[in-house]
């Protein structure tokens, strides 16, 4: 099976060079973007040719380590293993085993696909430090990488199902993908449309915020005194340009939002191969992203008002996570309509759609420790804060408390904890709808927890830990908390199939 | 409303749930009686830090100087209860052990209790702190699969106890995957 190419060590491909190049130029523009507008503004400053020299030396520098680094990078395959020889300074080699790797996956970002060059992404079950990336490598190479590890663990599977007897062996056939969603461009528009502009919102305020700061140190324009000075004064150019900069806010939202979504989703394919998922999307980056069946931990579709208007759901699928955060295996695929959830609950957990749930909900006293935590408290402070700062337009945050309210009840209206002898199904959402899946036997810790106010009536939270997310139950009767938990480590302990 | 909650946990029950093994009715071990005493020194150094940060901070920000006595007061007492929280929390601080799960809790008004089967158990660690070393003590750690708190921490173990602690817990993994075959 193994071919001759890839058992010699070699080096990336040489257009890995200028990936590396792009890369460090995009990494030194996203960093330094503010300081080197100060510099094209006022080229004349001092403190503006400090930085053009800095940022020139730094910019070389790393040109050279990354060549250097380049050349000796070698990757190769050796019995059954992916081995990297790396370095600069230290000699390190890394060996994964093929039996390791949970999945290997592609990414192609602008410059790769101008190159024909792909980002391999070697995925282990969480083994600290054992991810490999190699940056570039050419595409047919890639494949052929990726099908000598599948071929061997397919191997590996159809023999160890031999061995138990459980299944007569299969003749290998190659899996034909079945197309389950491809996203139009009206539905990418669908997408975008009911993707969440609230918080786009909080990201540009939280962006506007930082650069603030960056003008205030780096000009001498103080733009919080300007602000606090107009939202402070119950003046006409004040209320004027609240009134205008809140359309007008809400409008870059909402393109900011469309552009994510386009570039995020484009051309979104949704494919079953046999026993596994793959999504790729992207506009600029394209990525390819595959999950084993077995290995899907949790199973989650989510609708808002908008998406309900569209009758679109998001589905996500999250398997075993790693060590490293950074690395998100989840599955993301908006846009579904009923029929795809439905397509691809049946098969991933072929039962849910027939089972009865007992259903159990949380006490309403839930309500009141929420209001009190978000609403109550917050709104004393900013209350204080107006107050303090004589400010007329901050009054306007105390209505947090009113909205928490209604939040509040209607999160204790929809929250669910349903509960099938094989499946535990959490439902909830405030304004929308979300739907959490686990099948018992992957959970991997219970943890139940208790304030004194909650023992007092008799309550208790339910945390279910699984590999990929937790889900938490707070103020359940604490009878029904004990149960489940008794219940789902009675099913844990007794079931041998493997989780993963 | 919650008139209306059911009682139980399936209505239409195949397994009797009373009869399932109750992670409540464990003995559960109390932790090393000289951890208490780290747990006082321990809270006591965080208190000591986070009080000369506040020192120094009032030191360089002097406009804030007329909110300092009350705001330094209330620190104090946050930090005297920590450290009595620590010492009153102590005795409900314990692990148990059954034959498929390790069962760890803590806490005196907020209480917590977590148990993890065997079965699900990737690794183990024993650790050793300057103050657990000087008091002869261990801290056990136990970790399952995902990303986030995927570890259980049980400190204030003899380090006799934490290895052969971890030593049945790792025998209970491979005991289980035995089965699986």
């Amino acid at each position: 099976m193994e071919t001759l190419s890839l058992n010699t060590p070699q080096r990336q491909s040489p257009k890995a060079i200028l990936l590396i190049l792009y890369k460090y130029l995009r990494i030194i523009v996203r960093q330094l973007w503010p300081i080197l507008l100060i510099v094209l503004i006022n080229p004349t400053s001092g403190k503006a040719i400090y930085v053009t020299v800095a940022v020139l030396v730094i910019v070389l520098v790393s040109l050279l380590y990354s060549l250097f680094a380049y050349s000796r990078f070698y990757y190769f395959i050796q019995q059954n293993e992916l081995c990297v020889r790396s370095g600069v300074f230290r000699k390190t080699v890394i060996n994964v085993p093929f039996d390791r790797i949970q999945s290997v996956d592609f990414k192609r970002n602008i410059a790769h696909q101008l190159l024909n060059v792909v980002s391999v992404q070697v995925d282990t079950a969480g083994t600290k430090g054992s991810e490999l990336e190699l940056d570039a490598i050419e595409f047919e190479k890639a494949r052929e990488l990726r099908d000598i590890v599948l071929a061997y663990k397919r191997a590996k599977t159809i023999s160890a199902e031999r061995h138990t007897g459980s299944t007569p062996p299969l003749p290998f056939i190659a899996e034909k993908p079945e197309l389950i969603l491809s996203l139009s461009a009206k539905d990418l528009m669908k997408v975008g449309m009911s993707e969440n502009h609230l918080r786009t919102a909080g990201i540009i305020f939280a962006f506007f915020l930082g650069l603030a700061d960056d003008i205030d140190q780096l000009l001498g324009w103080d733009v919080y005194g300007q602000l606090e000075h107009t939202t402070a004064a119950m003046s006409l150019v004040g209320i004027l340009a609240t009134i205008i900069a809140i359309p007008v806010f809400i409008i870059i939202s909402f393109v900011i939002t469309m552009i994510r979504t386009v570039l995020r989703y484009y051309g979104l394919k949704f494919w079953r191969e046999g026993q596994r998922f793959k999504v790729v999307s992207g506009l600029l980056t394209r990525k390819e992203k595959t999950i084993q069946k077995s290995k899907i931990q949790v199973i989650r579709w989510v609708t808002s008002p908008l998406k309900r208007i569209f009758g679109i759901y998001q589905l996500n699928i999250y398997q075993a996570a790693n060590f490293e955060q950074h690395l998100d295996k989840s599955l993301a695929i908006p846009g579904c309509y009923q029929q795809q959830v439905d397509e691809t609950l049946d098969v991933v957990v072929p039962g849910f759609r027939r089972a009865i749930f007992d259903v159990h909900r949380m006490h309403p006293r839930i309500v009141i420790v929420m209001v009190f935590l978000f609403g109550f408290i917050p709104a004393v402070l900013f209350g204080l804060m107006a107050w303090y700062n004589h400010g007329l337009m901050q009054w306007l945050l105390v209505l947090v408390f009113p909205l928490t309210v209604l939040m509040g009840y209607l999160y204790q209206r929809k929250r669910r904890f349903k509960i099938h002898p094989d499946y535990i199904l959490s439902e909830g959402g405030i304004f929308g709808n979300s739907n959490k899946l686990v099948e018992i036997f992957k959970v991997q810790r219970v943890h139940i927890t208790s304030s004194p106010m909650q023992r007092w009536r008799g309550l208790s939270s339910l945390h279910i830990y699984t590999a990929g997310g937790e889900i938490t139950f707070p103020y359940l009767q604490n009878t029904i908390a004990v149960q489940a938990r008794d219940y789902i480590l009675f099913r844990v302990e007794r079931d041998h199939q493997p989780w993963m | 409303m919650s008139e209306d909650q059911p009682k139980e946990l399936f209505t239409n029950s195949q397994v009797d749930l009373s009869r399932l093994p109750r992670a409540e009715t464990l003995g559960i071990i109390g932790l090393e009686p000289t951890y208490k005493m780290v747990r006082y020194i321990h809270a006591t150094l965080i208190g000591t830090v986070i009080i000369f940060f506040a020192f120094l901070f009032v030191m360089f920000e002097p406009q804030i100087r007329n909110v300092t006595l009350p705001v330094f007061l209330v620190i104090i007492i946050l930090l005297v209860w920590n450290i009595f929280y620590h010492g009153i929390s102590f005795p409900y601080m314990g692990y148990a052990i059954r034959e498929k799960d390790i069962t760890y809790q803590s806490g005196w008004l907020w209480k917590s209790m977590t148990t993890i089967p065997f079965n699900r158990v990737q690794h183990c660690d024993i650790k050793q702190g300057i103050l657990d070393r000087q008091f002869g003590l261990a801290r056990l750690t136990i970790y399952t699969a995902g990303g986030q708190h995927t570890e259980v921490l049980i400190p204030g173990l003899s380090p006799d106890t934490a290895e052969k602690l971890k030593t049945f817990i790792l025998h209970g993994t491979e005991h289980s995957i035995e089965n699986e075959l």
